[in-house]
């Protein structure tokens, strides 16, 4: 069965063929989320909400890019809970290290076993030093550069997904590629040699 | 810490565009060109060309469970919260508010004026109506006192005689066509005429007219020693003009009435709108800082 089939049936209240459509967007849009608030936690309720949001209000969905319609939902959820976290910050609770008795903040399940363990150090130390980079950008810049450089979305999808023109996603994605290029240039002695911006060697 | 000083936030935007060939042609080709002979403008675009990779290198997590739904969920948040009611009250009365201020306002400013000059008026519409009801009095006299007089007499007459004894009624007064004709109003007339009898003299002048217009001479004959009454009836009015329940009195309480009915929609705003705005802005400003105050206090639950 194809989207619009799948949606159709939704949309009469077919929660199978909802879930049909869950199990094809669950990947990108607990990855936003991830991306957009940074921890792992708070994402997947994210993205439980969002897919609550999208099944009640499938009916107001009008056509377009399905995934950007869901998306879109999901960056509204992340928002509110951006702005919740503002006015009550909270402890991260990422697992503890039995052995150590120090914060594991890349659980062993969640790391990818087909890369060897120096290549996985420096994967996790590259996707730290990029998190803390997005984290320090303002919401609509980080949501313009996870949506285009690290999901691969092109302009116009992501100006579906956040409702704006192209012109000020085009101006949104420069800026923000200029700030996480300073900040990661900033944290290049921190980062695997072969992941450094400002190598003077290069000409 | 940005190494390339030269490139201003166009160029970064031209480059970053440039990268994902989101360029015009025209835009393009002067990229390409500048691209060729500035060499800091080249390693800016390699620089962000290998960020905008870092960042596509970072590998997608995998999702740590299914998100699909496995019964129809209840609607996540149906009753407006507390806090949300506070607001919105908080708003709304707000709201409430300003739009009394700005009636109160509109009403007002006109009014002010308005009533001032109403109260300067008026004391002189009053003497003028009192004059003119007085003067009237004195000037309508003989006539009008006998028309305001004669409508009770006359629906006798109209009843009774028709054409001739409306000609009497109007030229000699209430009195007499009734009691011509025998019936009608007469009861009435008769009971008022007695008490009034010692004026009859004053009335001479004025007999002779209705006497010339009436049609049948017998009538006036027989009428004659009556006709003495007549006047009476016609002459109720002169000693009354002040307080007469027919005539004076009558005349002066429709103008008044009137003046007053001009006068009422621009005397009362003043003494009684503005009151009530008073207190519904009071009432709105009080429910007001009830709510928002609290709404704000519960602002960050």
């Amino acid at each position: 069965m194809d989207e619009t089939a799948l949606i159709q049936e939704a949309k009469h209240g077919d929660l199978d063929a909802f879930n049909r459509l869950v199990l094809v967007y669950q990947d990108q849009t607990y990855n936003l989320a991830f991306r957009l608030l940074g921890e792992d936690a708070s994402a997947q309720d994210a993205t439980q909400i969002a897919f609550i949001n999208a099944y009640q209000a499938i009916k107001s969905y009008r056509g377009g890019s399905f995934r950007a319609w869901i998306l879109r939902i999901l960056t509204n959820v992340c928002y509110d809970e951006l702005r919740r976290q503002k006015r009550k910050p909270t402890e991260d609770l990422n697992p503890v290290d039995i052995d150590t008795g120090e914060e594991m903040e890349d659980p062993a399940w969640l790391s990818d076993d087909s890369k060897s363990a120096v290549e996985q150090v420096e994967q996790q130390e590259l996707e730290r030093a990029i998190q803390n980079c997005l984290g320090g950008l303002p919401e609509e810049f980080r949501t313009v550069i996870v949506l285009v450089d690290v999901q691969g979305m092109d302009y116009q999808e992501a100006s579906e997904v956040v409702r704006t023109p192209l012109g000020t996603i085009r101006s949104r994605l420069a800026r923000a590629r200029q700030r996480v290029q300073d900040c990661l240039q900033n944290a290049g002695e921190l980062l695997p040699e072969k992941y450094r911006l400002n190598d003077e060697s290069r000409p | 810490m940005n190494k390339h000083r030269n490139l201003s936030s166009s160029d970064w935007l031209l480059l970053s565009a440039y990268l994902d060939n989101q360029l015009s042609e025209i835009e393009k080709r002067q990229m390409d060109e500048r691209l060729q002979s500035d060499p800091e403008c080249r390693k800016a675009l390699d620089t962000l060309r290998r960020t905008s990779s870092l960042l596509r290198s970072l590998p997608a997590r995998r999702t740590p469970r299914n998100f699909t739904l496995s019964a129809r969920p209840l609607p996540v948040k149906t009753l407006p919260s507390f806090v949300g009611i506070l607001r919105f009250s908080s708003a709304a009365v707000a709201l409430l508010l300003v739009a009394a201020f700005a009636l109160d306002l509109t009403q007002r400013t006109p009014l002010m004026s308005v009533s001032k000059t109403a109260e300067n008026a008026q004391p002189s519409v009053a003497m003028e109506s009192a004059k003119m009801s007085a003067a009237d009095a004195v000037e309508d006299k003989a006539p009008m006192i006998i028309f305001w007089g004669a409508p009770a007499p006359m629906m006798g007459a109209y009843g009774k005689g028709g054409g001739g004894g409306g000609a009497e009624g109007l030229g000699v007064g209430g009195g007499a066509a009734p009691e011509s004709f025998g019936i009608g109003g007469g009861g009435a007339a008769e009971e008022v005429l007695p008490e009034e009898t010692p004026l009859v003299e004053e009335l001479p002048a004025f007999q002779p007219t209705p006497y010339a217009e009436m049609p049948v001479p017998d009538v006036i004959e027989e009428q004659l020693p009556e006709s003495e009454m007549q006047p009476k009836a016609a002459f109720v009015p002169e000693p009354l003009t002040g307080s007469g329940p027919i005539l004076g009195v009558r005349s002066a309480e429709e103008r008044t009435a009137v003046d007053e009915a001009a006068d009422a929609p621009l005397r009362q705003p003043p003494i009684q709108t503005i009151l009530p705005f008073r207190l519904i802005e009071i009432v709105l400003a009080a429910l007001l800082i009830l709510t928002a105050i609290p709404a704000w206090l519960l602002r960050h639950k």
